[in-house]
Order: structure tokens, then sequence, then C-alpha cells
């Protein structure tokens, strides 16, 4: 089932950019630069969340015949967490903008929180259970693997970046605040990338078994 | 109960051991010495770490086959849950100091293990912790297999 009808989904793109156009001038140009920030952080997070919802509700329907569910999963989730990172940096950029500007954070995060939930009702309310499990139990283990693999990768990320800061400033240094949400932005990145490469692995075996058989 | 059962009881109990010596000490040292001395009782959940000798207390069994596809299987869910309690700590305690202290401020170096920390030890407990619920989960399934 595709949750987003095409023309619904162009309506939510076009509600956001909406919002976050007339978002800017508020900012730009008048004194009340926390409705601004309301409106941009707003609308980044339909785009987001609008472009998310479609990624993720492709059905069975939707797919080739001989599609490699691996590879399709891979693909899904990787263009998910690219929609994510840019999303996610452009509202980090706007509220930072913001705190430059005066505006108190809260008012963009609490924008943000509510975007992300009304995505979540969403998602929660559309979602149905599918008759037949997604995934057979070995492509199952494949992906709990892949994540697994992803997730040790993050881990890593997170102990070098903290080495680096260390031996860069020294035990007594300060870093300065906006460094570490762009760590964890591009941890899960480099998380999210080793996990895409680590299924796509898995899907180029599958398609070179199922082409020659089994050895 | 099998050995992966007995490593995460290991887990559950050092680091709840040490969360909770934690939380009195520093209680205590804040109202004697107050803020930021009495984080110093933050010392406790080195406690934690005893949960890594598990493996060398609950040795393998060589002679039986321990592990099976249900136990790859709870592994893997419990592995998964661990990670994402961590994502969740790592990412809430980064956006939080963030969203508190604002962008252009600047922290001590040293609050960056401090959030590795917390988001290693919170991965290793959630583990340890789905791992027991879902074989207590099967364990109340009668014998005879699931209906």
């Amino acid at each position: 089932m595709n949750w987003l009808k095409d023309k619904q989904f162009c309506t939510l793109i076009c509600i956001g950019i909406a919002f976050y156009l007339f978002g800017i001038p508020f900012v730009l140009f008048t004194e009340w630069k926390s409705p601004g920030i309301f409106l941009g952080v707003a609308g980044g997070g339909v785009i987001g969340i609008a472009i998310a919802i479609k990624l993720q509700s492709r059905s069975k329907a939707d797919r080739k015949p001989h599609e490699n569910n691996l590879k399709r999963k891979a693909y899904k989730d990787f263009l998910s967490l690219i929609a994510f990172s840019v999303f996610g940096f452009f509202i980090y950029g706007f509220l930072t903008y913001a705190d430059m500007k005066g505006t108190p954070m809260l008012i963009g995060c609490l924008a943000m929180v509510a975007s992300m939930g009304i995505g979540i009702v969403i998602s929660i309310f559309n979602k149905k259970k599918l008759p037949i499990p997604e995934f057979d139990e070995r492509e199952f283990y494949l992906l709990q693997r892949a994540a697994g693999i992803g997730s040790n990768c993050f881990m890593f990320f997170a102990v070098a970046a903290m080495l680096v800061a260390f031996s860069l400033i020294g035990g007594r240094g300060a870093v300065p605040m906006w460094s570490i949400p762009v760590a964890l932005y591009t941890g899960l990145l480099f998380g999210g990338t080793v996990q895409f490469l680590v299924l796509m692995h898995h899907a180029k075996e599958d398609e070179k078994i199922s082409e020659g058989g089994t050895v | 109960m099998n050995r992966t059962q007995k490593m995460a009881w290991m887990t559950v109990i050092c680091v709840g051991t040490g969360f909770l010596l934690s939380a009195i000490a520093v209680t205590i040292l804040y109202y004697r010495i107050g803020f930021p001395r009495a984080w110093g009782g933050l010392g406790f959940m080195g406690l934690s770490g005893f949960a890594g000798l598990a493996p060398t207390v609950f040795k393998k069994d060589k002679t039986n086959v321990e592990f099976d596809e249900r136990d790859r299987m709870i592994q893997l869910h419990s592995t998964k849950s661990g990670f994402l309690a961590s994502y969740l700590v790592f990412g809430g305690l980064s956006m939080g100091i963030w969203i508190y202290q604002g962008p252009h401020q600047t922290i001590s170096v040293n609050t960056l293990p401090q959030i590795w920390m917390a988001a290693f030890i919170t991965a290793f407990f959630v583990q340890s912790l789905t791992t027991l619920i879902l074989y207590g989960k099967d364990n109340k399934i009668s014998e005879g297999g699931a209906l």
C-alpha cells in the first residue's frame, strides 16, 4: 500500500516549501523572529517526513518482479538516511542561525519535535500487517547482521572522534558545542553507509547464487 | 539456564548495582559538598566493568551444543534493542546538551567520554535485560511447544 499518493506527496512538499518561504522574511526582515523560525523548521520537517514516508511506503506491488529483497531494503534505508541527514543538517543550521539572532532555540526544537511526532503518528496509523513476512529467515538474519556491523562502526567512529578531540585539544581544553551534533550526524551517516555496503554485498552474493545455483 | 543467560544476569547485576550506588553517592555528596564535586559519586559506575569478566567466569561447555538458531535470533534481537537504546541515549545527550548550552558555547572535552560511556553502558545493560526478557517469555510456553 502506498501511504502517500503522488498528489498528496506533492501537496505536502508544497506546504513544506510554503511554510519555509513564508518563514524566511519573518526571520530576515521583521522583529518577530520566533514565528519565522517555527515556520521554517516546521516546513523543513514536513518536507523531510513526506520524503521519508514516501520512501518507506513502497509496497510489494510496487516492486519489480525479480527485484532482490536485500538490495531493495538497502536502497530504501540508505535513501531515508540521506534524506534524514540532509534535513537534519538543514534544521541544525537553521537553529544555529536562530540562536545567533537571539531567538530561543526551544521554539525551533518544539517545531521539530512536533513535526516528528506527526510523522510517527501517521506511520503508526497507516501501518498494516502484511499477510506474508516481508523477509525470510535468512534475509532477516543478514539484515540484523548488517545493522549490527553498522552500529559497531558508529561506536568505533564515536571513539575515534573522541580520541582525535583529546589529542588535538588536550585533557583540559574545551570543544565548541556545534561539533557534538555534527559528530553525531556524521557518525550516523557513516554507520548507515557501512550497513548499506554490507547489505549490497550480501545482495550481490544472492544474485550470484541465483544465477548459477548454490555451490 | 544457559551460558548467555548467566552472562546477561551478571551484566544486569553489575551495571544495576553500579548505577544504584552511584545514584546514592551523588545524592549524599550533593547534600554534603554540592555540585560539581558531587559528580565524583559516579565513580561507582566502574563496578559495571566487572560484567566484562562474565565470559571468563562462565566458560563454554565444549561437550554440548549450547547455541541453536533460537538463541541466535534472541541474541540478534537483544543486540538490536541494546544499540537502539544506546542511539537514543547518545542522540538525546548530544542534542540535549547542545540545546541547553546553545551552539556558540564550549564544553569541557571531558564531557565527550562521559556521553560515550553512558551510551556504551546503556547498550550492554539493555542488551542483557532484553536477553533475559526474551528467554523468560519463551520459558512460559508449556512443554510440547507453542500452541
